[in-house]
This record gives C-alpha cells, sequence and structure tokens, in this order.
C-alpha cells in the first residue's frame, strides 16, 4: 500500500523538480529493500515495479544521478525478475524494463552528461579560485609579519 | 595542487563518457541482449516477459518521445536480424534433437526457435504493423 503511494507521488511530480533526483533514489532504494524480502507477497511486489515504471515515465532523472549506477542495478533487477514464478510480477517488470529503456531518450539523461560537461571547467575554476585564497592568505600573513618587523 | 587538478580533470572525462555509453547502451542491455540469452535459452517465461517490455518500450517511444515510421521499422528489423542471428548460431553448433526423428526442419538443429519466433512475431504483429500507416502495411 505505501509502495504505492510512493509510485503515485513519482508519477505526480512529473519531469522539472528540483527534489525530483533525490526522490527517485530513495523510491529506488525502497524497491530494492521491498524486492530483497523474499518473504513480500506478490501484490507488494508489483507495486515495487509500478514505482520503476512511475520513474522511467516522468524522464528517469534518478537513474543517470551518479553515473548511471542506478539504472544497472534497475535493469538487472528487472530482469531477474523475470524468472520468477507468479505472471504478474514478470507482466509489471515488463513494462518497467520498456519504459526504463525509452527513458534514455529522455532529455534529464541529456542534461545529466552535459552536466558532467561543465564540471571540468568548473572543477578547474574552482581549483584556481582556492589557490588564489591560499596565496592571498600567506600573503597576509607575510605583510603582517613585515609590518611587526617594521614597526619594531 | 596542480596534481589534484590533473586528476580531477582524469576523472570526469571518464565518468562523463561512461554515463554516455550507459545511456547510449540503455537500450541494447535492456532489451536486445538479454532478448537474444533468452532466445538460445528457449525460457518462454522470459521470453513472454521481454515481449512485453519490447511492446512497452515501443509504445513509449510512440506517446512520449514522438517515433516515427521509419524508427518502428528499424525495430522490427532489428528483432527480425536478432532472431535470425541466434538461429544461425545454434545451427552452427549443432545442439544434439531430443529424440525426435531424422530430417527433421522443425528441430533446433535446424536454426528453429519456437518460443523466441512467437514472441517475435507477436512484437511485430503488436506494436509495429498495428502502429504503421497503410503504407507502412503493404509491404
Amino acid at each position: 500500500m505505501a509502495l504505492k503511494l510512493v509510485a503515485a507521488v513519482v508519477k505526480a511530480l512529473g519531469s522539472s523538480d528540483r527534489n525530483l533526483v533525490a526522490l527517485h533514489t530513495e523510491a529506488l532504494k525502497a524497491v530494492d529493500r521491498c524486492l530483497r524480502d523474499k518473504t513480500a507477497p506478490v501484490s507488494s511486489r508489483c507495486a515495487a515495479g509500478a514505482i520503476v515504471t512511475a520513474i522511467a515515465e516522468a524522464g528517469g532523472s534518478g537513474f543517470w544521478a551518479n553515473g548511471g549506477a542506478a539504472v544497472e542495478d534497475t535493469i538487472t533487477t528487472c530482469l531477474s525478475a523475470f524468472h520468477d514464478p507468479s505472471p504478474t510480477l514478470r507482466d509489471t517488470f515488463a513494462s518497467a524494463l520498456g519504459e526504463v529503456a525509452a527513458a534514455s531518450n529522455a532529455s534529464s539523461a541529456k542534461e545529466m552528461v552535459h552536466c558532467l560537461c561543465l564540471c571540468i571547467p568548473l572543477a578547474s575554476q574552482l581549483f584556481c579560485l582556492q589557490a588564489y585564497r591560499v596565496s592571498m592568505q600567506s600573503l597576509h600573513h607575510v605583510f603582517g609579519l613585515l609590518s611587526c618587523q617594521l614597526r619594531t | 595542487m596542480l596534481l589534484l587538478l590533473q586528476l580531477a580533470a582524469e576523472v570526469k572525462p571518464s565518468k562523463k563518457g561512461a554515463l554516455e555509453q550507459i545511456i547510449k547502451q540503455a537500450v541494447d542491455t535492456c532489451l536486445k541482449k538479454p532478448l537474444a540469452d533468452a532466445a538460445a535459452a528457449n525460457n518462454r517465461h522470459v521470453l513472454t516477459a521481454l515481449a512485453q517490455a519490447w511492446i512497452a518500450y515501443l509504445a513509449s517511444m510512440q506517446a512520449n518521445y514522438q517515433a516515427d515510421e521509419q524508427f518502428l521499422i528499424n525495430a522490427a528489423a532489428t528483432l527480425i536480424e536478432l532472431l535470425a542471428t541466434v538461429g544461425a548460431w545454434k545451427a552452427i553448433a549443432g545442439i544434439p534433437d531430443s529424440g525426435t526423428a531424422q530430417g527433421n526442419e522443425l528441430a533446433e538443429s535446424q536454426g528453429e526457435l519456437p518460443h523466441a519466433q512467437a514472441a517475435v512475431l507477436y512484437i511485430l504483429r503488436v506494436a509495429i504493423i498495428e502502429q504503421l500507416s497503410e503504407t507502412g502495411q503493404v509491404p
């Protein structure tokens, strides 16, 4: 029941919320926990599949964070669910897998790659700024010492 | 400091490259490779599930990402090619028949894969041909 709520929330937020990545990551963690529990009833595992579908339909931003670690895990989970004896579960994860494949064309995927492109010059600039700050601090210190010496 | 800068510059391109690879190969990893594996193993349940996954993928591409007819035709070609490749490999590998008569044309050693063929036919029929217009359906 709670999992169905999570799926509904993911669907409702669509694809342009700031906290989307965090929400998707948390939802995927919940899915993993649910599927690892072998004694869970089929309906709750089906709901976990529905969450994956909802995330992928909303653009799958949570998949591409952290260099795509989540998407590989999700694909493995879907494929292992295909060996399950219950046909409803196989159906749910089948649609989930299809949506995940389609989500690779989403704009959020391209944005993530662009973000990583931008990180390189940004990181280099940050390093330069830090070096500048350190050198200014040391200069300040030296001036302080010099001014002390000059006064004496 | 310079060393750190160089290290950071090295890490970021490889991460970006890795992510790009994952995204580009998402379709392959999700759908094509498992279909090939399941066809080779002749696993009926997995093939049914993968057929549904393919249908969901094609429907989603049409609904959300404006896939055109050419995309559907390419997908159809990919599926048939995949089936042909797996069938050819099986024929070459010469899987021994399980007690069927000699010269049986429908045996696995001849490259026939009944479950996989049924799955691919289902995908083609439901997801692709239905969606194509008159001009697409005729050939």
